[in-house]
């Protein structure tokens, strides 16, 4: 049995059995919902629908329904594009590289990390689709064999990246979770009574039998898929900055971008995963195994990577006025004071100076403050593609051509509609799938468990 | 030469094998077991029986029909005997003659399959030497207005020809036979034999010999006829003072192409002053910054696309107009010698206009004799000190020539005002209105509506409906010009030629038709036109043989062979006029003033229903779809108004009341810098447009007011600011340059004494080693092989580009741009593939060419200044050889040609918009909507008309949702050309392909050509040292190159406009 630091926190508190955690973990799918989950779903599902709506609309009318313009050819589509990809950053790190590096307290929340991912990928993934003008022709962006000879994909393209990158990255991640799920699913299998959720999760747990063969198996998968899965951590959002690096508008074409996208993806990652797991562990109860102390930590890694941002920040800035360039110098005095200086604002705020708070440790280990402030780097973070993307488009080398964008309903809509659909899939997964990796837990419990630590 | 080898099937057949032989005769060397296949018991056992066979074949068949079924079908009728001379695909153009009373131009018409579909400018003419104008070539879509009379009617009602031949013909042979009164109203018709024909009429009228048994006591020496012309925009100050100075009732011909010195009192002459595009021309050749470039100065109030031009320009209120000409005729005087000097003195002078004048005056002296002073004011009296000045100027004779007398503005206002005070009277009889709408364009001062009303048959020729129609008895609509023949003679004794380019579209007839139907006479228009030319031609060479000929080639070439006989004219300077003139000049008032003007996309409001005109961007304000005050913006912020400056996407602007005369208004303002202060603009030719339902603007010549019987484009003015706010569309909304190297400019002293690297550097980088080098030798990738073939470019002349737009309207006409609308230009979503960008300067600019460590204040360099130099610049598709477009689209839906092109695939086109994005010139056009079916454009777009979708080119797809699309250098012509030169054996000869825009151009600023022909117009503009890549710094080699701005300004120009 391996023995940890008594001084070391418990990642487990109170007095857990393998049983116990086995119940609290099957609650939510177990019981039946409380009258908040069918509040929030039900206006997740109506928020959702709208949304869906909106898409709808788009894709039988045009993208002129949205606000963009021949200038600001991009705006909240691709906007919403990086924000949720970068979402969905944090499940990856949590549960393959800090699976590498061992850190036990990922075990509490890598399940609805990876699982947000999922999530937030799927909504990253549908803008790309719905912001072209001709959907119905989204699959040329695949390299498939046609009959017209020559007719391929240009290898050129970042964006022709974003498509292995994105897809590749979906792919691993799905599967990784799914892996992870299958003993837990198993559980759930061998505790239901009623035949539907006994079929349903007997076929879902691919008849997982629990012998040390498929525990070893299990490992071994798990880290090989870590291994896969850690590369793409790094290497999305650098492709997925590549989109503007290896443009030639001023505020894009910017070298800085793959360090800083992926740094900005893990800290709003941590940051969504913050507000989620925050808000889960009061409504699932489950305060006994995301506790204090894994906001502590996640609290750091937001503070870091923050601070990793808000350097980039400067050094834009700086390079901008060093490079000499005029239109490079422009454009980034304009995000600062021109039109769009309220956005340019709202992102120095939320991202650089409110997580600067997670210094003092009394803030890092207040649950409130740390909800509060993860809503505000979400918010901040969409604010930062929205500057990026919009505020260098709006007014780059041709003074003619200088525009605002101004966003329409139908814009916002899908936005929220996203959301809508996001909390929807969330809230689904946390009745139906168990919200922790509950056998992983039982590994770390005489380990980490505060009844045992106490005990010896 | 005969092959004996032998071939063997083996080496059996060599060595003669005996089995060999045995089967060498037959095809297959083995028994085939055939018997045994056929005899296969197996093979009956299959499943498939005859009934699964009918039941596949019937599904198979059904499936099939269900199939074909959803063909879309295509309505196309095939030419059952087809004419000789149209061949499916292959284009036809014939030439002709536009005037509409307004703008006249020689032209080339192309029709495909029997439909115009394009207007461009006619070489051979001596009047507008192949240039064309916006509103010339746009009048190609009026021919397919839907809202055009489809028949004549009477009283509003629908009816027939007969009907109304046989009213209007018993009516005139009642008048002509108790005597009375018939009336021509028109603009200005400069048609010799329609002329003839109302000659004939009137004779006709006057002889009482018809037919009908009239009794001969009835007096008909009282019925007498007259043809009264007057022009919307009057020239008609100038004729009375040209005939009170010299003694000669014309327009003179200007030579702008020979004067070195121009001065402008007003005159929009590069657009809209009675031969704008001939004078564009001419004005262009003067201004050849490597040979001799002309001066230009403009003392005018609304800035004008002419102003906006000039070298210097001074800002004078509209009732300083003669204290400015006099001033300029004091220095003049005072210059040469002369004694006796004007007492005048401007009102106000916050830009130095009395020292430019001074200015202007030494520079007209020292180039006596080759100076043009003009001014568009209709008071005789600052024209006779116009013509006083040029007299001393002793300009008449060389640039100013009576003998060479321009048609185009032949309206009287005296005349057309004693008609009206006829019509009161109630002694017309009869009135015939052609080609004019006088109540909607005359002052309503003169009261022409209720004029109307007391005439007892008003006749109106109109083609569709307008203000004058509907107070008429009859309607008897006219012909489009292009189903129309005709004849013109616009200058001096040139001729040219009208001939229909398609069927009547509609049950129309041209009016010389009607005229001549009423009259009884068998022939028709054309056979008076053929003998009208027979008789003049013939007097000279007596056979008609020589006729024939000489008529085909005169239709052929739209240009006359033959000619209106010369007129012996002697002007004779009367000095005392001048004197009497100058003694009478207007005085300068302080007060608020409007100034009317007329616009360059929508001039008189002819073709205000046309949407390319009305979604064209006006060159100065870039305003699409409406009507507005301009206002210098220092007063738009002033106490009095507190007015919103900017204007774009939904940044709504301000609206104001503006009262003339009683009469008032309200419209939105527009900041225009250069306005004087003071003083507000109003264009003319609105309140007859429409935006779907929306009727656009308010008519202004309704407020023109009358003095000493001509009409004043200027007037008094109270403003009020009310608080409604008002969406505008602009294509253009930051004025300002912004202190970057884009629209580069010199002044031609700068131009002729320093060496380029002081106006025109060459954009170098410093290269890895930190040695400066030009842009061609830094790349990423490797060259396109760019030196083989034909490598097409445009190259764009900045100095001679005045932005008139014509370019604009000739892409939209060839390239089926989509027409989106107010509210999409609002949303910066202009679809125009070439657009025009202009720029004010701004007093702002503390340094040249962005140097990024000196502190700029970034906010003040957006403001324009207050009268500030204004510079076009045509961008479009820069064809870059380093496309970045091209490198970011994941379908590789945009590519490089082999010959320079960056083409656009639209087929494979998904829509990402990356390229759009990336592209440095934002010149990428996206298809945010399915304009042919979205009912947002059905009011505007004229391809969702069945009628109006005629004019489309089918050389060019219409664009699909979704899509993106730019301009492609005109590719379809291209491809057009090379076929010819292939067909004719030759290489392709440079300028035997015009893109649609260089072709348009009435300057010739933009040259389009093989880069790789050295003998090409485009490659020795691209080499010269005045040419420069925009934005060259960024290296993506574009294959469109701009030449430097000379601005002929005494102080060095601003670089950073």
């Amino acid at each position: 049995m391996q023995r940890e630091s008594a001084i070391r926190e418990p990642l487990i508190l109170g007095d857990k059995s393998y049983h116990d955690i086995t119940e609290d973990v099957c609650a939510p799918v177990e019981g039946k919902a409380n009258k908040y989950w069918y509040i929030v779903f039900s206006l997740s599902v109506m928020v959702a629908l709208w949304g869906v709506g909106c898409i709808l609309y788009t894709i039988g009318r045009g993208i002129g329904t949205w606000g963009l313009n021949t200038t600001v050819a991009w705006a909240w589509d691709i906007t919403n594009f990086v924000w949720w990809v970068g979402i969905g950053h944090a499940g990856t790190l949590i549960s393959a590289v800090l699976l590498l590096f061992r850190q036990k307290w990922r075990m509490a929340i890598n399940r609805s990390a990876e699982a947000m991912t999922i999530f937030a990928v799927i909504m990253a993934a549908l803008f790309p689709g719905i912001h072209m003008g001709r959907i119905w022709m989204a699959y040329w962006v695949f390299p498939l064999p046609n009959q017209f000879g020559s007719l391929w994909v240009n290898f050129n393209s970042p964006l022709l990246w974003d498509v292995f990158a994105i897809s590749t990255y979906f792919s691993v991640s799905l599967v990784f979770w799914y892996i992870g799920l299958i003993p837990d699913f198993a559980t759930i299998r061998d505790r239901a009574v009623k035949p539907i959720s006994k079929m349903a999760y007997g076929v879902l747990s691919f008849g997982w039998t629990g012998n040390a063969k498929a525990w070893i198996r299990f490992e071994e998968v798990s880290l090989v898929l870590a291994g896969l899965a850690t590369p793409l951590v790094f290497s999305v959002h650098s492709i997925v900055s590549m989109d503007f690096a290896t443009s030639v508008i001023p505020g894009w074409h910017t070298t800085i971008f793959p360090p800083y996208f992926v740094a900005g993806a893990i800290f709003s990652g941590f940051a969504m995963v913050q507000t989620l797991l925050l808000m889960a562990r009061k409504v699932l109860s489950l305060e006994s195994y995301i506790t204090v102390q894994h906001a502590e930590y996640m609290n750091i890694v937001i503070v870091i990577t923050g601070s990793m941002v808000g350097v980039a920040y400067l050094s834009e800035l700086f390079i901008s006025w060093y490079s000499g360039v005029e239109y490079e110098g422009y454009a980034f005095l304009n995000r600062a004071t021109g039109p769009y200086w309220w956005a340019y604002w709202s992102m120095m705020t939320c991202n650089v100076i409110t997580p600067q708070l997670f210094w003092f440790k009394k803030i890092r280990r207040s649950l409130i403050a740390s909800f509060v402030l993860s809503i505000f780097v979400n918010v901040g973070m969409w604010f930062e593609r929205f500057v990026i993307i919009v505020t260098s488009l709006h007014r780059d080398y041709v003074p003619s051509s200088w525009s605002m964008f101004h966003p329409t309903f139908v814009d916002i809509g899908i936005f929220l509609g996203t959301i809508g659909i996001f909390f929807t899939l969330f809230l689904l997964f946390s009745r139906f799938f168990p919200v922790l990796a509950l056998n992983e837990l039982k590994s770390i419990l005489k380990s980490s468990g505060e009844n045992y630590k106490k005990q010896h | 030469m005969s092959n004996n080898k032998v071939y063997w099937r083996g080496t059996e057949e060599l060595e003669k094998d005996p089995a060999f032989v045995k089967n060498a005769d037959k095809e297959f060397s083995e028994e085939l077991p055939i018997d045994k296949f056929l005899s296969n018991k197996d093979l009956d056992s299959t499943n498939t029986s005859r009934r699964d066979f009918l039941k596949f074949m019937g599904f198979g068949i059904t499936a099939a029909t269900l199939a074909a079924c959803e063909t879309p079908v295509v309505k196309s009728l095939p030419y059952v005997v087809k004419p000789d001379e149209v061949m499916p695909g292959i284009a036809n153009h014939y030439a002709s003659t536009h005037f509409d009373g307004y703008d006249y131009a020689s032209i080339l018409v192309k029709t495909r399959e029997g439909r115009p579909i394009h207007i461009e400018g006619n070489k051979l003419s001596k009047t507008t030497q192949g240039g064309v104008s916006a509103r010339v070539n746009s009048s190609i879509l009026s021919l397919y207005n839907k809202r055009r009379f489809s028949g004549p009617l009477k009283e509003g009602q629908s009816t027939d020809w007969s009907t109304v031949d046989g009213e209007i013909a018993g009516m005139l042979n009642s008048v002509k036979n108790n005597g009375g009164n018939v009336r021509f109203l028109s603009s200005t018709m400069i048609s010799p034999s329609s002329a003839a024909l109302i000659d004939q009429f009137t004779t006709w009228m006057e002889s009482g010999t018809s037919s009908s048994d009239a009794s001969e006591d009835l007096a008909p020496a009282s019925t007498s006829v007259k043809h009264v012309m007057y022009d919307p925009v009057s020239s008609a100050a100038m004729i009375q003072a040209n005939k009170n100075t010299h003694g000669i009732e014309a327009i003179p011909g200007y030579r702008f192409d020979k004067a070195k010195v121009i001065v402008s009192f007003g005159a929009d002459f590069l657009v809209n002053w009675i031969n704008p595009i001939g004078y564009a021309r001419d004005y262009a050749k003067g201004r050849n910054p490597e040979g001799e470039m002309s001066k230009h100065y403009q003392f005018e109030t609304v800035m004008s696309t002419t102003g906006s031009n000039a070298d210097v320009r001074g800002a004078i209120r509209p009732s300083e107009h003669a204290a400015a000409v006099a001033i300029l005729g004091n220095a003049v005087a005072g210059m040469l010698g002369k004694t006796g000097t004007i007492n005048a003195a401007l009102a106000s002078d916050d830009n130095n206009v009395e020292g430019k004048l001074k200015d202007a005056a030494a520079k007209l002296v020292a180039a006596k004799g080759k100076g043009i002073v003009i001014s568009d004011s209709n008071d005789p009296n600052v024209q006779a000190v116009v013509n006083g000045i040029n007299e001393l100027l002793e300009n008449f004779g060389s640039t100013i020539d009576f003998g060479n007398a321009t048609h185009l503005r032949k309206g009287s206002d005296t005349a057309a005002a004693s008609l009206i005070a006829e019509m009161n009277a109630g002694s017309v009889d009869v009135l015939f209105v052609m080609d004019a709408d006088p109540a909607y364009t005359m002052p309503s001062a003169w009261g022409f509506s209720d004029a109307m009303a007391k005439v007892k048959h008003v006749v109106s020729f109109a083609e569709k409906p307008d203000v004058t129609s509907q107070g008429a008895k009859y309607i008897c609509p006219v012909h489009h010009f292009l189903e129309s023949w005709n004849d013109a003679n616009p200058i001096g004794t040139e001729i040219s030629f009208a001939q229909p380019t398609i069927n009547p579209i509609y049950n129309t007839r041209q009016w010389q038709d009607s005229i001549l139907t009423w009259m009884g006479a068998t022939d028709t228009y054309y056979d008076m036109l053929k003998r009208h030319w027979d008789v003049e031609a013939t007097a000279e060479d007596d056979a008609s043989v020589i006729f024939a000929s000489k008529w085909n080639k005169s239709i052929q070439d739209g240009v006359g062979v033959m000619a209106m006989p010369e007129m012996a004219i002697a002007p004779s300077f009367n000095p005392e006029a001048v004197a009497n003139a100058s003694a009478s000049l207007n005085k300068p008032s302080e007060d608020w003033e409007v100034a009317f003007y007329v616009k360059t996309s929508i001039g008189i409001g002819v073709n205000a229903d046309n949407p390319w005109l009305q979604e064209l961007p006006d060159p100065v304000t870039k305003v699409v779809w409406d009507q507005y005050v301009t206002m210098n913006p220092a007063d738009m912020a002033s106490d009095a108004f507190q007015l919103n400056t900017l204007m774009g996407e939904q940044q709504r602007a301000g609206m104001v009341r503006v009262t003339v005369n009683g009469s008032s208004v309200e419209l939105p303002v527009v900041a225009v810098p250069g306005q004087k202060r003071g003083t507000i603009g109003i264009a003319l030719g609105y309140g007859k447009g429409y935006e779907g339902d929306r009727l656009i603007g308010e008519n202004g010549f309704a407020m023109l007011p009358v003095n000493n019987g001509f009409v004043q484009y200027n007037a008094p003015v109270t403003i009020e600011k009310i608080e409604r706010r008002y969406n505008i569309a602009s294509t253009q909304t930051q004025h300002t340059m912004m202190g970057r190297k884009i629209l580069n400019e010199t002044t031609y002293s700068e131009f002729k004494s320093e060496g380029r690297e002081h106006w025109n550097p060459v954009e170098t980088l410093s290269n890895a080693y930190g040695e400066k080098v030009t842009m061609d030798k830094l790349d990423l990738w490797a060259e396109h092989d760019i030196d083989l073939g034909h490598r097409w470019g445009l190259s764009i002349d900045l100095s001679t580009c005045i932005g008139c737009s014509a370019c604009v309207t000739a892409c939209h006409s060839e390239n089926n741009v989509p027409v989106v609308g107010k509210d999409e230009v609002n949303r910066t979503r202009s679809m125009s593939w070439i657009r025009i960008d202009r720029y004010y300067s701004s007093d702002a600019d503390p340094d040249v060419h962005g140097d990024i460590n000196q502190d700029k204040d970034y906010h003040a360099m957006e403001v324009p200044s207050e009268y500030p130099e204004v510079g076009y610049m045509p961008v479009m598709c820069q064809h870059c050889n380093h496309a970045p477009c091209e490198t970011v689209c994941p379908v590789a839906a945009t590519t490089h040609s082999d010959e320079g092109y960056n083409q656009m695939t639209y087929n494979r086109c998904i829509g990402t918009r990356y390229c759009a994005n990336n592209c440095p010139y934002k010149v990428r056009r996206f298809n945010w909507f399915n304009y042919v079916g979205d009912s947002k454009f059905t009011d505007v777009n004229p391809s969702q008309d069945n009628l109006a979708r005629m004019v489309l080119n089918p050389d060019v797809v219409v664009r699909s949702r979704g899509v993106m699309e730019k301009c492609s250098l005109c590719v379809q012509r291209v491809q057009a050309g090379k076929l010819d030169a292939k067909k004719a054996g030759t290489p392709v000869n440079d300028g035997s392909i015009q893109t649609a825009c260089a072709s348009a151009c009435p300057t010739n600023a933009i040259a389009f050509g093989d880069i790789n022909d050295k003998e090409s117009k485009v490659r020795s503009q691209a080499m010269n040292d005045r040419a420069y890549h925009l934005l060259e710094e960024v290296g993506v080699k574009p294959n469109v190159w701009y030449q430097t701005k000379v601005r002929n300004s005494e102080h060095k120009a601003d670089h950073t406009a």
